[in-house]
C-alpha cells in the first residue's frame, strides 16, 4: 500500500537521522538531575520541609488545644467543688464536740486594755477575717483568747520572764475561740466593776460555807488574801484605754501593778501547768470584780473541733502583733457562769504566740487524701498578641489578596504568615515576531501549532496563578501611641502555580480568534525575598498598614518578568484576647 | 553499581554515552529543541530516580528509550488539552508518489514532522516510528482508539500538504495528474 511505503520512507529517514550533541549539555543534565532529585520518601527537600513544618503546626496545634481544654475543664471541676462546697458541708458537724469556754468578765477597772491603733486595727481585721470563717459568733479586736482552766494559778508577783511560760496549758479536746471584752471601758464601769466585786465576793462567801471544811478553811484564808489582793488590783486598775504592753500614756499605775495584773493571770496558769494548786481561791480571784448588770455573762460555746482553724492574723503586722500580744497579755472580761460561780472564776487567757492550727486530718482523723494532677508544660507565648487580618498586595506585575495571621513576640518583633492567592503578568508580546526575537523560541510551534500558518498572532501574553504561603518577620519600632514604623523579611513560599498563554489570532476576513493555552507552572518552594516597609495606624483593636515593599528573585522564573518586583501592600489586622 | 550509588562520575559518563540517542527519540516528539531539552532532563532524572527498576538483563538503550517515550507522552499530557481542529477538509487530497519522500533529506523530514500539531505528531511518531498499535497509543495519550487512528490519517494528509507546500519542484516532479483511466 502506498501509505505502508509513505510511512516507511518517514520511519527510515527519522531513525537515520544523527543527533548533534553539545559538550555543555551533559553537565547541564547533570546539575538539573542533581537540582531535582528527591531527597527523602521521595519528595524534594522543598515540599519536605514545608509538609514538615505544616504537619509539626497542625500537630502542635492540636496539641495545644487539648492542653487547654484540659485545663479548662479542670478549673471549672475545682471551681464547681468550690461553688457547691459551703452548701454540701454544713459549718458544724453533728459530730464536733463542741467546748464551753466560760469567760469571766473583770470589773470595768480591768477590763480589757486597749490596743494601740496598729495592733486594735490588725486585731479588727483578723477578727473579720474569723468571722468571716465563721469561727466565732462574737468577735471582736483580738485581745485576748478564752480558755477554759479548772484551775487558776495563784497570782505572782514580777514580771514576766519566759515566753515559754506564757503558754498555757496544752489544748487537746478544747477549742479556742477569740473574744474581746470591751476595750474602752467607760468612767462608770469601774464603779460598777466595784460593785459587781462586792457581789462576787458575797457569793464566794456563800460557796465557801458549801464546801468541805478543809476546803472551806483553806478558802476562807485565801478568801481574805485574794479579797485584798483584789482590792489592791481593783485599784491599781486604771479606768481609762490602756495599750497593751501597758505603755499608757496616762496611766499612773507603778509598773509594778499594772503589769502584774497581766502576769499575774499568767503566772497561775503557768503554776498550773506545773501541777501547783493555785494560791488563790479562784472563786475568790482578785480578777473577778463587780460585774454590771448590763453586762451580761456568756457562756460561750467554742467552734467545733473538727475542721476548725483558729485565725492566725496574716497580715504583714501580724507577727509584731503577736509578738506584742504575747509579751503583754490582756486579760478577757471575765464573765460568772451560772454553773462556775461558785467554783472558780475563769480568766482569759490568751497565748497567741501558740499555734493554734489544728490541721484537718488530725481533727477529723482521717489520713490526708492525695490527689494527682496532670501538669503540663506552659505552651503559650508569654506576653503574646495574636492578631488575624487581610492584605492586598499590587505590583507592576502582580496582584494579589491574602487571609494573614500574625503573632506579636513582644512590643517589637512580630512574626506573620497566611495564604495568598495571586497573579503575576508574565511576558506580553505585541506579535510572534517579537516573541521569537525576545524569547528565541518559535512561539508558533510551542503554543499555536494548531493555528493555520496563514493566520496573524497578535497580543501574546502570559498569566501566572499562584498559591503562595507568605512569611515574615518584622520590627515594629512605634512612635506615639497609634502610630509605628514596621520593617519585614520574609519570603512567599508557592504551593502551586498554573501557567497561561493567552493570543489572538486573524485568519482571512474573519474575525479575530482568542487562543488560551494552560498549563500547570513548574514552582520552586523558595524562589524569591521579600524586603518592606509599612506605615502602622492603630485604633483599639484594629491596626492598619500600608506601605512598599520589593522582591529580589533569588532564581529565575519563566511567570516573572523581572527579577526584581515592586509594589504596595495594605493590610489591615485585629487583635485577638486581650 | 555507580550511579545507584549516586557517583557523579558515573552518571556523567552514562548521560555522554546514551545522550545523542536520546535527542533522536526525543527530537520526533517535540516541536522545537527547547521541548527536546526539558523532556531529555525530565527523562534522564527519572532514569536516574528509578535506576533500581532497571532490569539488567534487557538492554539499557530500550529501557531509556521507553522511559523518554512515556516523558514526552506526559509532557504533552500536560500541556496540550485541546483537540486540533485543523480545517482538514481545506487540504487537497494528493495523489501521492513516495520517491518525493526519498528525495528529501532527513532534517527536512524531521522539521516537517515537528510542525504537525501536538496531537497528530505524538500518533504519527508512536504509530510509524515507534511502532505502537492504535490501542496502546489510545491507552498512552487518553483518547479514544478511533481518535488515534483519525489523527493518524490526518497526519499523513499535514504532511503531504507541507511536502507541497515547501517542495513544489520535488511535488511536481515526482507527482502527476491520473488519465481517465486512472493512470499516470
Amino acid at each position: 500500500m502506498k501509505t505502508d511505503q509513505f510511512d516507511e520512507e518517514f520511519r527510515r529517514k527519522l531513525l537515520s537521522l544523527p543527533a548533534e550533541v553539545d559538550p555543555g549539555e551533559v553537565e547541564r543534565i547533570q546539575s538539573f538531575v542533581n537540582a531535582n532529585k528527591p531527597g527523602f520518601l521521595g519528595l524534594d527537600w522543598g515540599k519536605l520541609l514545608l509538609y514538615g513544618g505544616i504537619g509539626l503546626l497542625l500537630i502542635g496545634s492540636i496539641t495545644y488545644n487539648v492542653f487547654q481544654n484540659y485545663r479548662n475543664t479542670h478549673l471549672q471541676s475545682s471551681l464547681d467543688s468550690l461553688v457547691h462546697r459551703p452548701a454540701d458541708q454544713p459549718a458544724f458537724s453533728e459530730k464536733i464536740i463542741r467546748d464551753t469556754v466560760y469567760i469571766t468578765q473583770s470589773s470595768n477597772a480591768i477590763k480589757s486594755i486597749a490596743l494601740p491603733d496598729s495592733l486594735a486595727e490588725t486585731s479588727r481585721q483578723n477578727t473579720m477575717a474569723q468571722s468571716a470563717k465563721g469561727k466565732s459568733t462574737e468577735t471582736q479586736p483580738m485581745g485576748s483568747i478564752a480558755m477554759e482552766h479548772p484551775k487558776l494559778p495563784q497570782p505572782v508577783q514580777g514580771g514576766i520572764s519566759s515566753r515559754a511560760e506564757l503558754v498555757p496549758p496544752r489544748i487537746e479536746s478544747r477549742s479556742t475561740e477569740q473574744v474581746m471584752v470591751n476595750p474602752s471601758p467607760s468612767h462608770n464601769q469601774r464603779s460598777q466593776g466595784r460593785e459587781r466585786f462586792n457581789q462576787v465576793r458575797t457569793e464566794s462567801d456563800e460557796s465557801v460555807a458549801s464546801l468541805p471544811p478543809a476546803s472551806r478553811d483553806h478558802s476562807a484564808t485565801d478568801k481574805t488574801e485574794n479579797t485584798t489582793r483584789s482590792e489592791t488590783l481593783l485599784k491599781s486598775i486604771p479606768t481609762g484605754t490602756e495599750e497593751v504592753g501597758g505603755h499608757s500614756p496616762t496611766s499612773s499605775l507603778s509598773p509594778a501593778t499594772r503589769p502584774n495584773t497581766h502576769r499575774s493571770t499568767v503566772r497561775r496558769q503557768t503554776d498550773l501547768s506545773k501541777g501547783q494548786t493555785p494560791v488563790g481561791n479562784t472563786r475568790n480571784e482578785g480578777l473577778a470584780m463587780n460585774h454590771s448588770r448590763r453586762q451580761k455573762q456568756r457562756k460561750i460555746e467554742g467552734p467545733p473541733t473538727t475542721g476548725f482553724t483558729p485565725a492566725i492574723p496574716e497580715n504583714p503586722g501580724s507577727s509584731e502583733l503577736m509578738s506584742t500580744i504575747d509579751r503583754q497579755l490582756i486579760i478577757a472580761e471575765p464573765l460568772i457562769s451560772q454553773q462556775t460561780r461558785t467554783t472558780s472564776n475563769r480568766l482569759a487567757i490568751i497565748s497567741p504566740s501558740q499555734s493554734l492550727i489544728v490541721p484537718k486530718s488530725e481533727v477529723s482523723g482521717k489520713a490526708p487524701r492525695r490527689t494527682w494532677h496532670l501538669t503540663m508544660p506552659n505552651l503559650t507565648v508569654p506576653n503574646a498578641q495574636y492578631r488575624i487580618g487581610a492584605g492586598l498586595v499590587g505590583g507592576s506585575d502582580q496582584a494579589r489578596g491574602a487571609l494573614l495571621g500574625e503573632i506579636m513576640l513582644n512590643r517589637h518583633w512580630s512574626v506573620q504568615t497566611g495564604l495568598q492567592l495571586g497573579y503575576n503578568q508574565g511576558f506580553h508580546y505585541r506579535d510572534e515576531q517579537d516573541f521569537n526575537e525576545h524569547q528565541k523560541v518559535d512561539f508558533r510551534e510551542t503554543y499555536a501549532s494548531q493555528v493555520p500558518l496563514s493566520s496573524t498572532i497578535q497580543d501574546i501574553q502570559q498569566i501566572t496563578l499562584l498559591v503562595q504561603i507568605p512569611f515574615q518577620i518584622a520590627y515594629h519600632y512605634p512612635f506615639g501611641r497609634q502610630w509605628g514604623l514596621r520593617l519585614g523579611l520574609g519570603t512567599e513560599l508557592n504551593l502551586w502555580g498554573r501557567s497561561a498563554v493567552s493570543f489572538d489570532y486573524r485568519e482571512n476576513s474573519r474575525s479575530s480568534e482568542h487562543e488560551l493555552t494552560r498549563s500547570k507552572e513548574h514552582t520552586h518552594t523558595i524562589d524569591n525575598l521579600l524586603l518592606s516597609t509599612a506605615l502602622e495606624r492603630s485604633w483599639r483593636k484594629w491596626q492598619f498598614r500600608a506601605g512598599p515593599f520589593i522582591s529580589p528573585q533569588l532564581r529565575p522564573v519563566d511567570y516573572k518578568r523581572d527579577d526584581l518586583s515592586w509594589g504596595a501592600n495594605l493590610q489591615i489586622f485585629y487583635r485577638l484576647g486581650k | 553499581m555507580a550511579c545507584r550509588a549516586g557517583d557523579n562520575r558515573a552518571q556523567r559518563t552514562l548521560i555522554s554515552q546514551f545522550l545523542s540517542f536520546a535527542k533522536r527519540v526525543c527530537q520526533r516528539y517535540t516541536a522545537n529543541p527547547h521541548e527536546t531539552e526539558e523532556i531529555i532532563n525530565e527523562g534522564f532524572l527519572k532514569v536516574f530516580t528509578h535506576l533500581e527498576r532497571y532490569d539488567s538483563t534487557q538492554p539499557f538503550q530500550a529501557w531509556l528509550r521507553t522511559i523518554l517515550v512515556n516523558t514526552a507522552v506526559d509532557y504533552y499530557r500536560k500541556r496540550q488539552k485541546w483537540t486540533n481542529q485543523l480545517g482538514l477538509d481545506e487540504l487537497e487530497v494528493i495523489d501521492w508518489n513516495d520517491d518525493v519522500i526519498a528525495a528529501i533529506s532527513g532534517e527536512e523530514i524531521l522539521a516537517m514532522v515537528q510542525q504537525l500539531p501536538p496531537a497528530y505528531r505524538m500518533v504519527f511518531t508512536l504509530f510509524v516510528v515507534e511502532g505502537y498499535s492504535h490501542r496502546e497509543i489510545a491507552d498512552l495519550l487518553g483518547i479514544q482508539e478511533g481518535t488515534s487512528k483519525s489523527n493518524l490519517r490526518d497526519a499523513r494528509r499535514k504532511l503531504q500538504h507541507m511536502v507541497k507546500l515547501y517542495y513544489p519542484a520535488l511535488y511536481q516532479q515526482y507527482t502527476w495528474p491520473k488519465n481517465r483511466f486512472n493512470e499516470n
